[in-house]
């Protein structure tokens, strides 16, 4: 193992981090779509998804190859695993755009309820949670990472406080229940967006430290 | 504690080839020693039952305890030691006699004569490598028919005749093909339930498949020490991550 491994994981890299930017692009398309009632901007995301999972399917294909054949060890097998598992939290975030960009194709045809700046809020998170997650994988940065997963939290309870604002809204205009359910849908993909985000800096921490923080594993240890 | 290495320092004459070991090997776990060639793997294998004595310019400063005795006193006695630690060599080396006078070998040196006795300590070691089955019918004909892998199965039941507590293997798969390797390494896992085992390998897949713990040798020193699972997924020396990961060595 030497020049050439080192080639093959640096292709490895290049791969995810090409699945990452087509992942990032689909969110984006589809929170756009969701501000702006565009039902045509489907078609451009379902497209994407579908170039996502072929490279989903390239990217473990390469992972698995590597490990049969080079028996990695150390980081460079913390770095093949992480980057197997993050293939497939990546692949799910392609799914959630997908799924908003289905909400915005049921909300064009609903009468509108009064705007929740909670999903925007979230969305952004959300978005730069991505963002950040990706950055620390990046730089190997398990800092950054952490930093990320501590803000899952923050879009969980605005999960939580749009279920509450919906009800509300259900409740005093029962004609607006369609709409309100797929925003509640909305919230609920995003808050998946930020859940596997997170996942993602799980992995990073993996593999620049060897330490498994998910399921709070390490105070468990104790 | 089966083996207590404390401050070990080895010299071939001026040659320091043992720098400042320190090491503990835990009773019915097999320990893998790994490392480039010359790193000094064999010579501290060595130093467990005394072989190297055999080397005149040899000699030791610092301790090693084998079950709670100095081995390096001189009140130690080498022949009861080289019965409880005994040694397998990278090619098998069966005598040129029959099969059962091979394990019955050890056995006779300690004065046991008694057929019936050596019968059933024969039959006792050969099961115990799981080669009875394929040479009952043949014990007296020539060790040396035997192929590679099962001489050196009959090397390891020549060393259980004599009930020792711990076995140490220099590269004992290096002359074997993988199937062979393979049963000789699910052996060494059914034997370290009875006995202590540390095995020298230059091959790190098959540390990685048997050793319980692994201590990564460079330049005389062990550099490092740990479980298998850690020196193989998370080494703490960067020196040892190279080694293992084939980047140098």
């Amino acid at each position: 193992m030497g020049i050439h491994f080192d080639e093959e994981l640096k292709s490895v890299k290049k791969d995810i981090l090409q699945m990452a930017a087509m992942v990032e692009e689909s969110i984006t398309k589809a929170l756009e779509a969701l501000k702006k009632r565009d039902n045509k901007m489907a078609k451009t995301i379902r497209e994407i998804d579908h170039q996502i999972d072929k490279l989903e399917i390239a990217v473990e294909e390469e992972c698995i190859e590597l490990i049969a054949r080079h028996q990695p060890v150390g980081t460079d097998l913390r770095f093949l695993i992480g980057v197997i598992k993050m293939n497939n939290d990546l692949e799910r975030m392609g799914d959630h755009a997908v799924n908003i960009a289905d909400c915005v194709n049921f909300l064009v045809e609903q009468s509108r309820i009064k705007p929740i700046s909670n999903i925007w809020t979230m969305a952004k998170i959300a978005n730069e949670m991505l963002k950040d997650s990706v950055e620390s994988f990046i730089n190997n940065d398990a800092v950054r990472a952490q930093k990320v997963c501590e803000r899952d939290s923050v879009v969980d309870e605005m999960r939580n406080e749009t279920i509450r604002i919906l009800l509300t809204y259900m409740l005093e205009e029962p004609e607006k229940v369609g709409a309100a359910i797929s925003y509640l849908l909305v919230a609920k993909n995003l808050e998946r967006i930020a859940d596997l985000s997170t996942n993602i800096c799980e992995d990073v921490i993996y593999i620049a430290q060897a330490r498994v923080i998910k399921h709070h594993a390490e105070e468990s240890e104790r | 504690m089966i083996i207590k290495v404390t401050n070990l320092n080895l010299f071939y004459g001026k040659f320091q080839a043992l720098k400042n070991i320190n090491l503990s090997v835990k009773e019915n776990l097999i320990t893998g020693i790994i490392g480039p060639s010359g790193c000094g793997k064999s010579t501290l294998l060595r130093v467990f039952n005394r072989m190297n004595d055999l080397i005149e310019s040899a000699y030791i400063t610092g301790s090693v305890i084998v079950d709670e005795e100095d081995v390096y006193s001189p009140l130690c006695d080498l022949i009861m030691l080289r019965k409880k630690v005994g040694m397998v060599f990278q090619r098998p080396n069966a005598f040129p006699l029959s099969i059962f006078d091979n394990v019955a070998y050890g056995p006779r040196v300690w004065s046991i004569t008694d057929k019936h006795t050596l019968s059933e300590i024969v039959e006792r070691s050969l099961k115990a490598v799981g080669l009875y089955e394929e040479v009952k019918d043949q014990l007296k004909r020539s060790a040396l028919i035997l192929s590679l892998e099962q001489q050196q199965r009959l090397c390891i039941a020549r060393l259980l005749a004599v009930e020792p507590e711990i076995l140490l293997m220099d590269e004992p798969c290096s002359a074997l093909d993988p199937l062979a390797t393979g049963r000789v390494e699910e052996l060494m896992l059914n034997l370290k339930k009875k006995y202590t085992i540390i095995i020298v390998t230059h091959n790190m897949q098959q540390a990685g498949r048997i050793a319980d713990e692994v201590g990564f040798m460079l330049l005389g020193e062990l550099i490092e020490f740990d479980r298998t699972n850690k020196i193989f997924t998370n080494p703490t020396e960067e020196r040892t991550f190279n080694y293992i990961s084939g980047r140098f060595g």
